[in-house]
């Protein structure tokens, strides 16, 4: 298994498509990073000086945001492309058994984007912590509550990449894998529109939520609270992931 | 050894694939013919577990092909030649399928060089002519070393040269022991390299048996004589050990080629009106085979 997944990062290595999609992901991600941070007098109308270290954090970790919506798109193309060429014909014959080859492209994908955002989420940190100190803002403390907030920032690509790759799987397309994984992030939106007592018992279905529950620096040590917010993100991903798989499992190529 | 049990395969109320079973050997290079739409990639796509089969199964070595730990070892296919990532090259194709099923990196030079992809080795598959993506496609069949090589209509865009150079490459893995399937649509593609001629028509099989026994019955290229004395001429080649059958105007002759046919007739004093070679189409052999005049599948064990 670990040699397909090894030929996935090599293909990246040769695909100057792949490499490029990449390489934008990073400086989008920082640029955007960058431009929330330098325009808080616009978005926020204050200026960085008044901010606190926690809302610094916030503005620039929303680049991930952007990490998050490249790599929705990169999971697609790069899964779909084995359906549009053909070369799932090579790749079944290398290896027929199609829950190894799901799983192995899944694998890839997570392994991919969460060291890409890992390394985005530290460069992130890092201008934002420029940022606090020559700001001479103070107060900011590495504590665990700062620690959950980056975890749930950093698996935040990797979450909605395999639903991407799920919709991906399902559909046999790109546009069916980023159309999904889309709208999954951003129906939580509209339901806000919704009653209250309506978007109250829908909104926490949703993985935003959950996500939410870990990006959000709380003050307090809520245990129950992050294990239902796991336990919504992994049913996204399991139920997901079977349904695409036994779609994928039954298809003739 | 290669075994096809019942094989079927059916889309909504379309049967693609019909009860096929078939045993193929190696060291013989099996041609498996059929026109447009008969069958034959949804076969050989049900081998390698491409199509699930509606009923019936494939077996290899006594197992089906997911269940084998190194299939590509047991069982190399080209498919479709176009189906490769366009924006790589040569060398890096064949590099991500070794990387991926964990094979010898020694093979990438040694395929490149036999099918005489070297000289565009670095070059981007989307260059290719269909030609060359048959060649890159026939190297990835290749590449473990299979011991059964299945390759769906490789013939498609070859020029003469590569057509003679597939031709010799197939008897040469026949002669090293392997099972080599390949399909076409053409009886002449076939008629030059095969050893076994399998048709099929609609998914069903039509005809089974090997080449010598197919240029026995009518199948085979035949010269066309037309003379001013048939039934002497008919004596005359019948003596000389040729295969005659006596139509309304002319002769069709077996075994012997225009050639000495027409020396024949030119020592005899015959005056010939018309001599030709007539190779019959795929779509004669099949109003032959459905007509019924002759039985044409035989045991499949008579070839070793
Ligand atoms: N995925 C599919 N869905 C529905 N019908 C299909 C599918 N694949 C093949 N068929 C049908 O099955 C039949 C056999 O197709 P197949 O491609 O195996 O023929 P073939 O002998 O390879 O033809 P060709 O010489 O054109 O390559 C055809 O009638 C085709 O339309
Ligand atoms: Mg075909």
């Amino acid at each position: 298994m670990m040699h397909i997944i090894k030929a996935d990062f090599k293909k990246i290595s040769y695909l100057q498509g792949y490499r490029n999609v990449l390489l934008a992901t990073a400086v989008l991600s920082i640029l955007f990073g960058m431009t929330f941070l330098f325009t808080t007098n616009v978005t926020t109308g204050k200026s960085l000086s008044d901010l606190s270290w926690i809302e610094i954090m916030d503005i620039t970790l929303l680049g991930i945001d952007v990490t998050t919506i490249m790599f929705i798109i990169f999971t697609a193309y790069f899964i779909a492309n084995e359906f549009a060429s053909g070369t799932i014909y090579t790749s079944l014959a290398i290896t027929p058994l199609r829950q190894k080859y799901f799983l192995c492209k899944l694998l890839f994908i997570a392994k991919i984007s969460i060291l890409s955002s890992i390394i985005l989420t530290c460069a992130l940190i890092f201008i934002a912590y420029v940022m606090i100190t020559m700001n001479n803002i103070d107060g900011m403390i590495w504590n665990s509550a700062l620690m959950i907030k980056l975890f749930g920032v950093i698996i935040m690509p990797m979450f909605y990449s395999l639903l991407s790759l799920a919709g991906t799987f399902y559909t046999q397309t790109a546009s069916g894998g980023i159309a999904f994984a889309l709208a999954v992030m951003f129906t939580p939106a509209l339901i806000k529109m919704f009653p209250a007592n309506v978007s109250d018992v829908i909104l926490p279905i949703f993985p935003e939520h959950a996500l939410h529950v870990f990006t959000e620096i709380h003050s307090s040590v809520d245990t129950g609270l992050w294990l239902n917010a796991s336990v919504i993100l992994l049913l996204w991903i399991a139920i997901t992931s079977i349904l695409s798989y036994w779609r994928f499992n039954k298809s003739d190529f | 050894m290669l075994k096809l049990v019942n094989l079927t395969k059916q889309y909504g109320d379309k049967i693609a694939v019909n009860r096929l079973s078939l045993t193929l050997q190696p060291g013989v290079v099996t041609g498996f013919l059929g026109p447009n739409g008969s069958g034959k990639s949804t076969t050989m796509k049900m081998i390698i577990s491409l199509v699930h089969p509606t009923a019936g199964e494939v077996i290899i070595d006594g197992k089906r092909y997911h269940e084998l730990t190194e299939p590509t070892k047991n069982i190399g296919t080209l498919i479709d030649p176009s189906a490769i990532n366009h924006n790589l090259t040569a060398r890096q194709h064949l590099a991500l399928i070794s990387t991926a099923a964990n094979m010898d990196t020694s093979r990438i030079n040694q395929m490149l060089d036999m099918t005489g992809l070297k000289m565009v080795e670095n070059k981007k598959v989307k260059s290719y002519s269909l030609g060359m993506k048959q060649r890159l496609g026939v190297a990835t069949a290749l590449m473990s070393d299979p011991d059964v090589v299945i390759l769906d209509e490789p013939f498609n865009g070859l020029d003469v040269d590569g057509i003679k150079w597939l031709r010799g490459l197939f008897k040469q893995l026949a002669n090293s022991g392997k099972t080599v399937i390949v399909s076409s649509h053409l009886m002449g593609e076939i008629q030059a390299v095969a050893d076994r001629v399998v048709i099929i028509g609609q998914g069903k099989l039509l005809a089974d048996m090997t080449m010598k026994e197919m240029n026995q019955k009518s199948l085979s290229t035949y010269v066309y004589v037309e003379t001013n004395h048939l039934k002497k001429m008919k004596k005359l080649l019948q003596d000389n050990l040729a295969n005659v059958q006596e139509l309304e105007k002319g002769l069709e002759v077996r075994n012997l080629t225009a050639k000495e046919v027409g020396i024949l007739a030119y020592k005899h004093q015959l005056t010939l009106f018309e001599l030709k070679t007539v190779q019959p189409t795929l779509e004669e052999l099949f109003t032959e085979i459905t007509a019924g005049k002759v039985d044409y599948v035989s045991r499949g064990d008579e070839i070793t």
